[in-house]
């Protein structure tokens, strides 16, 4: 066990890099969750099977074949070379975009018809009943699902190890395969665990503090 | 070189297409009956009376939460040979996937059990059922039917999840695919191949998921 305490550093440092590329996935997501959330909840029938496309696509493809096509498909295809970096943020992005999107539509939801009609009533438009009334409301359903989705960000960012981008799956097993020995492996999965417990528990709290509209 | 699409390259492999699908269907499926298992095995420890099983249920659900599927594939898959079990590649991934799956199925399953009303339990009781006879005959088919959607989409989510597989080289459809992929460079061929079958599959266990909900449960489910 004390073989992988050379090698804490280089693993924290994979731990940091399967953050910062969770943050990067989950800011598109956000993007892409908001624009497909509000198109889904518009109203209009077409948008609206448009949308149910998109996740039920995402859904029922596993998240190493969206990368995987990513970085092999799409440079076979196009013509280009895709790195790593981009293929998983690509990637990881059109994943969570479509668990984000629920998300939105879901908190969007949860605000009742009545606001809608008394915004209304007071003369205001689609884009300021949104911003204004709807919004504030619906952040407390999003935000602690949105962190649930940030989860499966983080652990889905493990997968990008496969096509071999160095996060923190990758750094353990290159150090595992230096050593000889699981522990790396145990790190990493200690770490995964601190990341993702903790930002659960504050999920959790979130929920609490914010409550539940009605 | 490569084309955009060749329909005849995956004809060529309709054998290994055909034993890929077939390796992921089982790997599934000894990985849903395990994590219905570990399920079941968790939500008792979980409700147990016992403050250290609880804990236990407790830390097994959470653990396996938190972590990704790809630390215990690589956990099993390294470190069960080295203490003299060599099972397989199979038997790993099946490991890793059912028990990980076990730890979502127990929050299903302790979801479900809080959703039968108390009444159920008191009136079982008044009528002289033991704690054992109440649970086995009326309080888990109640359950059954409100887990029954939730239970649809985990089988789902560990059919999607035996695609990581191929990284311990389980010859599975992802796999399989992806040898075929490195030996023609058809990559977009043979990844919206593969794209497309998990899509049928999810697909089709989804709607026969809903087909059955309707039949079975769907009288009680209008009710409401």
């Amino acid at each position: 066990m004390q073989a992988v305490i050379p090698y804490l550093a280089v693993l924290l440092r994979g731990a940091a890099v399967t953050v910062e590329i969770s943050l990067l996935a989950l800011a598109f997501s956000v993007v892409i969750g908001t624009a497909v959330g509000l198109f889904a909840s518009s109203g209009l029938r077409p948008a609206f099977a448009l949308t149910r496309l998109y996740v039920e696509l995402i859904r029922s493809i596993p998240l190493l074949v969206l990368i995987f096509f990513a970085y092999y498909a799409i440079p076979v295809l196009a013509n280009v070379n895709i790195s790593p970096y981009a293929a998983t943020t690509g990637a990881l992005s059109i994943y969570g975009g479509a668990y984000m999107s629920e998300v939105v539509r879901s908190g969007i939801q949860s605000v009742g018809r009545n606001q809608w009609e008394a915004a209304r009533a007071l003369g205001l438009r689609y884009a300021r009943i949104m911003l204004l009334i709807v919004f504030p409301q619906a952040i407390r359903v999003m935000l602690p699902a949105g962190i649930g989705v940030f989860i499966d960000l983080i652990k889905g960012s493990s997968v990008a190890s496969i096509i071999g981008f160095i996060e923190l799956m990758q750094t353990a097993i290159n150090v595992r395969n230096t050593i000889f020995d699981l522990s790396p492996i145990i790190v990493a999965a200690v770490l995964y665990f601190c990341i993702c417990f903790g930002l659960s528990r504050v999920g959790a709290h979130l929920e609490q503090s914010l409550g539940h509209p009605q | 070189m490569p084309q955009f699409f060749d329909p005849a390259l995956l004809l060529r492999n309709g054998a290994a297409l055909a034993w890929g699908a077939m390796e992921t269907l089982a790997l599934a499926s000894a990985a849903l009956a395990l994590s219905l298992a570990c399920g079941l095995l968790g939500w008792l420890c979980r409700a147990s009376a016992r403050r250290p099983l609880r804990w236990v249920g407790f830390g097994y659900v959470e653990l396996f939460r938190n972590t990704p599927t790809l630390v215990y594939l690589y956990l099993f898959y390294f470190g069960l040979p080295a203490i003299g079990l060599h099972l397989g590649a199979f038997v790993y991934a099946v490991l890793a996937l059912g028990i990980q799956g076990g730890a979502y199925v127990t929050e299903i399953i302790r979801g479900a059990y809080a959703a039968i009303a108390e009444d159920q339990r008191m009136a079982a009781r008044a009528l002289g059922l033991r704690h054992w006879q109440s649970l086995l005959l009326i309080e888990l088919p109640q359950m059954f039917s409100v887990a029954f959607p939730a239970l649809g989409n985990q089988v789902i989510s560990i059919l999607l999840g035996t695609a990581l597989a191929s990284v311990i080289a389980v010859p599975e459809l992802t796999y399989r695919l992806q040898i075929i992929g490195d030996s023609t460079y058809q990559y977009f061929s043979v990844f919206s191949m593969d794209a497309v079958t998990y899509l049928i599959l999810a697909q089709l266990l989804s709607q026969a998921f809903q087909a059955a909900d309707r039949r079975w449960f769907g009288r009680w489910r209008s009710r409401r």
